[in-house]
């Protein structure tokens, strides 16, 4: 019992946060009256040179966001949490409605969201949490809960995590050439299954999938299909083509299947690699798949950590899209959404952690994302976390 | 580029589903052969914020949502 105990005292502890994390809100436990507060601001550049992506649609944007989350362990087995977002958007999206004077009050340049969350430990191995969220953008509201449950193996080997969230969102229409429909209800169910294992004494990893199901208005509304025609239109198309425009219609209910694992090993002590994946599906006819491999590595004790890593992405196209203008008008579902469409992407990315303190750390982050269809962007993070 | 079908996607979903039962069988680690996840390079750090960002800008940027966090498309218009 001696040589137990004192082999529990002197074992490494794996923390909480060894376990990849699922939630955009902190759920982990840890002493009364601890807690953290994080700081960030993300960035998103994606220049549209003539002919990238939708040749007829300038689909420049440049977002900004500054984001705060913070966590509370009201006591060991309760916790609340809480996430504040901000979003700054310039997009060709928005400058586009300033063609229409009658939308010009209309069009806006921000979103806004509130996440709160509350978990409960409800025995040694099993926790559950709920959350509920409210987000806003100048032609669209959201409403967001959404629940889980925790269950970890005796021995820590493993561990499964359930998760369903709801979102009832609202759209305002406003059309590609400044027209308003009425609103329109979208509402999605996501839920999500995932198992986190320890493989040995020196990988883990995590395996998962989701299901998740949209109904109702599900286009873009600004997005706009070209026919083919004669005679310029007004105003003109991005490329200078000829051709009428008419809304983008889509299918009022989608089904996506999502199946994604990461897997982590130990190469040598401040040394590790990763290898992950996603594979996706839904019923408008996309199929994706992507990898991920990374390799990370501590400097200074665990001081500095350098994370690089590459993912290459690739989708084929719904079966609805046509990159070119149509040569009749369509009767039923069409898009040219570059979203929508087939393209590959390599992406290169770095990440710097730096553990200044036992209770902070500072994190940059920055990724440059290659697109066969010529949508390259960049976009990346500076954050804080302060533990308390 | 290799078309997936959806036969051959519902394979491969039915494939990675089943990793998760093919992990759990997989080597028993005691408590005190867990030194190496105690590497600050085997911490899966991203926090919330960070995976909050990730999630809208790849769900923004491409037709597959879902596998990060958790609103697989949901709750943004998204530009």
């Amino acid at each position: 019992m001696l040589l137990i105990t004192l082999a529990l005292a002197v074992a490494p502890q794996v923390s909480s946060s060894s376990t990849p994390r699922t939630f955009t809100l902190p759920n982990d436990f840890g002493e009364a009256g601890t807690g953290s507060i994080e700081v960030q601001l993300g960035f998103y550049d994606r220049p549209d040179a003539q002919g990238a992506g939708n040749p007829f649609l300038d689909e420049s944007v440049t977002v900004i966001e500054p984001i705060v989350v913070f966590d509370y362990n009201y006591s060991d087995t309760f916790g609340v949490s809480a996430l504040l977002v901000y979003d700054n958007v310039s997009a060709a999206s928005i400058d586009r409605l300033s063609y229409y004077p009658e939308q010009s009050g209309a069009s806006g340049d921000w979103y806004i969201g509130a996440d709160v969350g509350l978990r409960w430990k409800t025995s040694d191995q099993g926790s559950i949490g709920a959350r509920a969220g409210f987000s806003a953008e100048y032609d669209y509201q959201s409403i967001h809960v959404g629940g889980d449950y925790n269950w970890e193996r005796a021995d820590r080997n493993g561990k499964l995590a359930l998760s369903i969230d709801a979102f009832i969102d609202t759209v305002e229409p406003i059309r590609f050439d400044g027209t308003t429909d009425a609103d329109e209800d979208r509402n999605s169910l996501a839920t999500t299954v995932s198992w986190y294992q320890i493989l040995n004494e020196r990988t883990h990893g995590t395996f998962g999938a989701t299901l998740a199901s949209q109904s109702g208005f599900l286009a873009t509304p600004y997005n706009f299909v070209v026919v083919d025609a004669p005679g310029p239109p007004d105003p003109p198309l991005f490329n200078g083509a000829n051709g009428t425009r008419q809304e983008e219609v889509v299918p009022d209910s989608r089904l996506r299947y999502v199946a994604f694992g990461r897997v982590r090993r130990l190469l040598r002590p401040g040394m590790s690699a990763e290898l992950g994946g996603r594979f996706y599906s839904d019923d408008w006819g996309i199929t994706a798949f992507d990898i991920e491999p990374r390799w990370i590595n501590s400097f200074k004790d665990g001081k500095h950590i350098l994370e690089l890593r590459y993912r290459y992405y690739t989708q084929g196209e719904a079966d609805f899209y046509q990159r070119e203008a149509f040569a009749v008008a369509p009767t039923g579902d069409a898009t040219q959404d570059s979203d929508l469409g087939d393209f590959n992407s390599h992406n290169l990315g770095a990440t710097w952690r730096w553990q200044t303190s036992a209770a902070s750390r500072w994190t940059f982050s920055v990724d440059y994302s290659l697109r066969s269809d010529d949508l390259d962007n960049l976009y990346g993070l500076v954050g804080y976390q302060w533990s308390f | 580029m290799i078309e997936i079908r959806p036969r051959g996607s519902l394979r491969s979903l039915a494939t990675l589903l089943t990793l998760p039962l093919l992990a759990a069988s997989c080597q028993s680690v005691e408590f005190y052969e867990k030194g190496a996840f105690a590497d600050p390079t085997m911490e899966f750090a991203e926090t919330p914020a960070q995976l909050h960002w990730l999630q809208k800008v790849q769900y923004s940027d491409e037709g597959a949502a879902g596998g990060i966090g958790t609103s697989a498309g949901g709750g943004c218009g998204c530009y």
